[in-house]
C-alpha cells in the first residue's frame, strides 16, 4: 500500500465539504479551503495572510483571541455549536430552495496543529454545516411547545368541564328542591291560614267568654246573696279560674308564636322556590340595606351593634326585592352568629365592574367542614324551629341570577364575613347564551 | 463480570490521587496563565462508584440542590464523561475572562460550554498525559437546567452501571465562582487508568 502524497492531501483538504481554516496565533489566515471560499465569495488569495476578523467585521473579535488562546496555552480543542452561537459566519442558507433558514447553521471545532518538531504554530478551524439538523431540531421544538400549549389548553377545558358540570348538579339540585318547596309551601299555606284564621276568632270568643264570665261575677257580686257568692267562690277555687284564664291566654299566645314560625317558614319556602318574581331595575343597595335593616330591626337592635361603612357604588341592574331578601339572610345570620355585645359591618363599594355588599359579624365563625356545605339548601347548625338552612341557598341561587358571586370567609371564634359581588349590569340574553 | 474497580486497592487508590493532583497542577497553571487570573482546582477525590449511584452523590453532598449541568464526553482508550456542576445562575461571573460581552444574556449558554471544555480539558489532557494515552473530545452541551443532580442522574445513567468518579472542585476566588466536575471513567476503561498507576507504583 502506498502512502498517499502531501499534494493529495492538501487537494482533500482544499475540496472537502466542510469549512477548514489554519490560524495562527494573530488569527491570521494561512490556508483557506474552497467550502469557505465558496460560501464567504473571498478567494484564497483574498484570505490568506489577513486576519479573520478582518475579513469578518461580524466575528466577535474578544470570542475568538479567547478560543484560540485556550486552544494555544491548554494545547486543547475549543468547539463552538450552532444551538449557543447558530451562524458564527455570515453564509448563506444551504437549503437556498426548501429551507426556511436564511443562513447557515453551523458548528466549530478549533484543535491545536501539533508539528512534526512538537510546537504548536497553528490551529485548525473545522468548520461543518449544521443546517439540516438545525432546521430539525428547530421544528421539533416548535411542534413541541405546539403540544405543550395544546395539552395546557386541553387540562384547562377538562377543568372547566368539570367546573360546569359541579355547577350543573348544583343548579339542578337547586331546581329539584325548589319545585318540591314550592309544593310543599302550597300544601302547608292553606291548613295555615285557616288555622291561623280561626285561632284569630277562637282568641277573641275566648276573650268574650272571659268578659262575660266576669260580668256574671260582677253580678253576683253586686247582688249580694252570701250563699251564692260562697258557691261560686268554691267553684271557681275548684275550676281554678284564675289559672284557667291566665293559661288559656298563654295557650293562645304560643300557638300564634308558632304559627308565625310555620308561616315564616312557608313564606321562606315560597320566596325561595319563586325566585324569578319582580322586575329588573336600577337597584340603591344603600336603600335595600337600609330598608331591609328596619324590617328586620326588632329582631336585632338588642344583640348587635350595625356599623354601616358604605361606599361610593353606583346603582346596579337588578331585582331589587330579590337582594333585599339575600342581605336579610345574611344579617340574620350574622345576628345569629353573635354573642353579647357583638357587632355586625355592613360594608359597600366598588373594584372594577363590581359592585360589592359585605356583611362581616365578630361571631361565632364557621367551622371549616361546614364552609363546603353552607349553601346547601336545608343546611343548618341550629336548632330546630329556629333555623330552615334555607336562606343562604336561596341567597347563592339569586346572587347567581344576577350573574355575580356569593364568597365566604369565617375563622371560627373571630367571625365571619360574606361578600356579594354584583355586576353593574346584567350582560345581554344573547351573550349570556353564548357564555 | 468482576468490576475492574471492585479491585481498586487503597495503595492504587492512593496513587491514582497522586497522578491526578499533578495533572490538576499543570491544569490549573495553564488556566491561570489562560485567564490572567489565580485559579484552583482542588486536590480531586476518587469514589468508585460501585454502591449505588446515590450513596456517592450523599458522600459528595451536592446530589439535591437544584444545579446547571453540562457535559462533555472524551473518546480513545480514556472513555467517559466529565459533568461539570453550576450554580444555577450559571457562570456569568467569568464572562469578562472568557472574552464574553458582561451583559449578553444570549451568549450565556455559550460561556457555559467554553467553560465545560476547558476545564474538561484540563482534567482529561492532564490525566491523559500523565498515563499516555490519546484521546479525542465530543462537543459539550447543556445536559439540564435547574435541576438537582441526583434527578439527572437518575434519569440518564442506566440502573447498575458502574464507573470510577473523581471528583474535582474548580474555583476561582478573585471573581467568587466555583463549580464542581464529576469526572467519570467507563468500567472498561479504567483498566487503562489501573495500569498506569501500577506502573507508577512500581516505580517508587
Ligand atoms: N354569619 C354566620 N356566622 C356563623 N355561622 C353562619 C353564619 N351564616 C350562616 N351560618 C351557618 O350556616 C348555616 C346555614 O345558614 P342558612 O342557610 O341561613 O340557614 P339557617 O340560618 O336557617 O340555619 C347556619 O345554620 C349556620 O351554621
Ligand atoms: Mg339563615
Amino acid at each position: 500500500m502506498s502512502e498517499v502524497s502531501s499534494p493529495t492531501l492538501i487537494s482533500i483538504l482544499q475540496q472537502i465539504n466542510m469549512g477548514v481554516v489554519l490560524l495562527d496565533d494573530q488569527a491570521r489566515v494561512h490556508f483557506w479551503n474552497d467550502f469557505m471560499a465558496v460560501n464567504s465569495g473571498l478567494r484564497p488569495e483574498q484570505a490568506l495572510g489577513k486576519a479573520l476578523c478582518e475579513l469578518f467585521p461580524d466575528l466577535p473579535e474578544p470570542w475568538l483571541r479567547k478560543k484560540l488562546d485556550s486552544v494555544f496555552m491548554l494545547e486543547n480543542m475549543a468547539f463552538s455549536s450552532w444551538q449557543q452561537r447558530p451562524h458564527p459566519f455570515n453564509f448563506a442558507g444551504s437549503r437556498p430552495i426548501t429551507g426556511q433558514a436564511q443562513k447557515m447553521f453551523q458548528n466549530a471545532t478549533f484543535f491545536p496543529l501539533r508539528e512534526a518538531d512538537g510546537v504548536i504554530r497553528l490551529v485548525c478551524l473545522a468548520l461543518t454545516d449544521a443546517t439540516d439538523i438545525a432546521m430539525q431540531q428547530l421544528e421539533l421544538a416548535e411542534l413541541n411547545a405546539l403540544l405543550s400549549a395544546e395539552k395546557e389548553e386541553q387540562a384547562r377545558l377538562i377543568k372547566r368541564l368539570e367546573e360546569t358540570q359541579a355547577q350543573l348538579l348544583q343548579s339542578e339540585k337547586m331546581a329539584a328542591i325548589g319545585q318540591l318547596a314550592a309544593g310543599v309551601a302550597h300544601e302547608i299555606n292553606n291548613p295555615v291560614g285557616f288555622v291561623n284564621s280561626n285561632l284569630g276568632s277562637l282568641k277573641g270568643y275566648v276573650d268574650e267568654v272571659f268578659a262575660l264570665i266576669n260580668s256574671y261575677q260582677a253580678l253576683i257580686e253586686q247582688h249580694g246573696n252570701e250563699a251564692l257568692k260562697s258557691e261560686l267562690a268554691a267553684l271557681n277555687k275548684k275550676a281554678d279560674l284564675d289559672f284557667l284564664i291566665s293559661d288559656l291566654a298563654e295557650l293562645i299566645r304560643e300557638s300564634q308564636g308558632g304559627l308565625d314560625r310555620v308561616k315564616r317558614i312557608v313564606v321562606d319556602l315560597r320566596d325561595f322556590s319563586h325566585v324569578d318574581s319582580s322586575e329588573w331595575n336600577m337597584a340603591d343597595l344603600h336603600q335595600g340595606l337600609d330598608s331591609t335593616l328596619n324590617v328586620i330591626w326588632n329582631e336585632i337592635k338588642y344583640r348587635a351593634d350595625i356599623i354601616k361603612e358604605y361606599g361610593d357604588i353606583p346603582a346596579v341592574e337588578a331585582i331589587g326585592a330579590q337582594l333585599n331578601q339575600v342581605f336579610m339572610n345574611l344579617i340574620i345570620n350574622a345576628s345569629h352568629a353573635l354573642g353579647e355585645g357583638g357587632h355586625i359591618w355592613l360594608r359597600t363599594g366598588q373594584v372594577d365592574d363590581e359592585v360589592f355588599v359585605q356583611v362581616q359579624d365578630d361571631g361565632c365563625g364557621i367551622a371549616a367542614e361546614n364552609l363546603g356545605r353552607l349553601f346547601e339548601p336545608f343546611f343548618t347548625t341550629k336548632p330546630v324551629g329556629k333555623g330552615t338552612g334555607l336562606g343562604l341557598s336561596l341567597a347563592y341561587s339569586i346572587v347567581n341570577k344576577h350573574h355575580g358571586r356569593l364568597e365566604v370567609s369565617s375563622v371560627v371564634g373571630q367571625g365571619t364575613t360574606f361578600t356579594v359581588w354584583l355586576p353593574k349590569t346584567q350582560p345581554k340574553a344573547a351573550e349570556v347564551a353564548s357564555a | 463480570m468482576t468490576s475492574q474497580l471492585t479491585v481498586l486497592s487503597e495503595d492504587q487508590r492512593d496513587a491514582l490521587q497522586e497522578l491526578m493532583n499533578v495533572a490538576m497542577g499543570q491544569s490549573a497553571d495553564r488556566l491561570a496563565r489562560l485567564t490572567g487570573t489565580f485559579v484552583t482546582l482542588s486536590v480531586p477525590r476518587v469514589h468508585a462508584v460501585t454502591q449505588t449511584l446515590d450513596k456517592v452523590l450523599t458522600d459528595l453532598g451536592i446530589g439535591d440542590e437544584p444545579q446547571l449541568v453540562t457535559r462533555q464526553s472524551f473518546l480513545g482508550k480514556l472513555r467517559g464523561e466529565v459533568l461539570v456542576c453550576f450554580a444555577v445562575s450559571g457562570a456569568g461571573e467569568l464572562a469578562e475572562l472568557m472574552g464574553y460581552e458582561n451583559n449578553d444574556v444570549a451568549s450565556g449558554d455559550e460561556l457555559l460550554m467554553d467553560v465545560t471544555n476547558i476545564l474538561t480539558g484540563a482534567c482529561i489532557n492532564g490525566l491523559a498525559a500523565q498515563i499516555q494515552a490519546m484521546v479525542s473530545f465530543g462537543a459539550p452541551s447543556l445536559m439540564a437546567r435547574a435541576k438537582a443532580l441526583r434527578e439527572v442522574l437518575a434519569e440518564q445513567i442506566a440502573q447498575g452501571y458502574q464507573s470510577l468518579v473523581l471528583e474535582v472542585r474548580f474555583e476561582v476566588a478573585s471573581h467568587s465562582f466555583t463549580c464542581d466536575l464529576l469526572v467519570c471513567i467507563t468500567d472498561d476503561s479504567v483498566a487503562v487508568v489501573i495500569e498506569a498507576v501500577d506502573k507508577l507504583l512500581s516505580e517508587f
